[in-house]
């Protein structure tokens, strides 16, 4: 069977086929692409933001366990906030809201507290309470705010 | 059918870069995480020893002063995920400092740690570590200590301890 060539007949059916298919294909690589994009997003923001919330923990532990161990050489140590926070403030020198700017703790991002309690074995002891709150990171809705305030308190028994 | 091949081949060459580099930052940055925390962990007990080792030590009778060969092969064996011939510490005391870049060349050092006259009780003792890691991704980390030539980030802790004993 013998068509002309403007007239429609099989071989220009199957053309007209791969067009629109190829267009569809093209279509759903889109939708695809923007229903997928967010997630990538977030995954990345979420991982980064992760990161940080887990060294600001690391930090602001460290932080409360070294001031604890300084104010619990005596009792004048117990509540010398001063002397607690610069050895608080040594474990946060490597976050970008702290660096070495920062020199007292009596405000936001680090606050130090110690004060003379009485132990769990009714002795003399120091509660030391250090508070960091993180820079603004990006937020995910439900997930992250974005930024974090950690707060660690140790009590140690006076030594002296 | 073989044009739709090719454009596999591009795709997976557009993709398959990023995706191999974020696989290996993903991994090099979690290891990266763990020497960081073993690191720290390392010193801040080394510091905490060096804290009940002082001037009591060499007195009324008592025997018990450190050398640096014995601080510096702690640190080391506390922080196992680390390379010795890597890491760095400096130990500061009141009135000097001591760098054992890499820690290896300390490890054998009969010195008394801390000196004589810088042992006294509330006297601070810092120790600085850093550790070198290689992962372009972690540049990107914020704050102190980025990245320095040949693509090289320096992980570093820092713990101060007064000496109780």
């Amino acid at each position: 069977m013998i068509f002309a060539r403007n007239q429609p007949g099989p071989v220009a059916d199957r053309k007209s086929d791969r067009g629109t298919s190829t267009r569809r294909r093209r279509g759903n690589s889109i939708i695809e692409f923007t229903l997928m994009m967010p997630w990538y997003v977030f995954l990345f923001v979420g991982s980064f933001d992760c990161g940080f919330y887990m060294y600001s923990l690391i930090a602001t532990d460290n932080a409360a366990r070294l001031g604890a161990i300084y104010c619990s050489g005596s009792l004048t140590a117990a509540t010398d906030n001063t002397t607690a926070c610069s050895y608080a403030l040594d474990q946060f020198r490597n976050l970008p809201n702290v660096g070495t700017s920062i020199t007292t703790c009596s405000g936001s991002p680090v606050v130090v507290t110690a004060s003379l309690v009485t132990g769990p074995d009714s002795s003399n002891a120091t509660s030391v309470s250090v508070t960091y709150t993180t820079p603004q990171l990006i937020p995910i809705p439900g997930v992250f705010p974005g930024s974090m305030t950690i707060t660690r308190t140790l009590v140690m028994a006076i030594r002296s | 059918m073989s044009r739709r091949r090719g454009s596999a081949l591009l795709e997976f060459t557009f993709v398959g870069v990023p995706v191999v580099f974020l696989t290996i930052s993903i991994v090099t940055a979690a290891i990266g995480a763990w020497q960081f925390t073993t690191m720290e962990y390392a010193i801040q007990v080394t510091n905490r020893y060096i804290s009940t080792h002082g001037r009591g030590c060499s007195q009324n009778g008592n025997s018990c002063t450190l050398t640096l060969g014995q601080v510096t092969t702690m640190i080391s064996q506390q922080a196992l995920a680390l390379d010795g011939s890597k890491l760095s510490v400096t130990l500061t005391t009141a009135s000097s400092s001591r760098t054992c870049n890499p820690i290896n060349t300390c490890t054998s050092s009969s010195d008394q740690f801390p000196s004589s006259t810088d042992n006294g009780v509330n006297q601070d003792v810092t120790i600085l570590a850093t550790y070198p890691i290689a992962n372009p991704a972690i540049i990107f980390w914020p704050g102190a200590g980025r990245s320095s030539a040949g693509g090289y980030f320096n992980l570093s802790a820092t713990t101060r301890q007064r000496i109780q004993f």
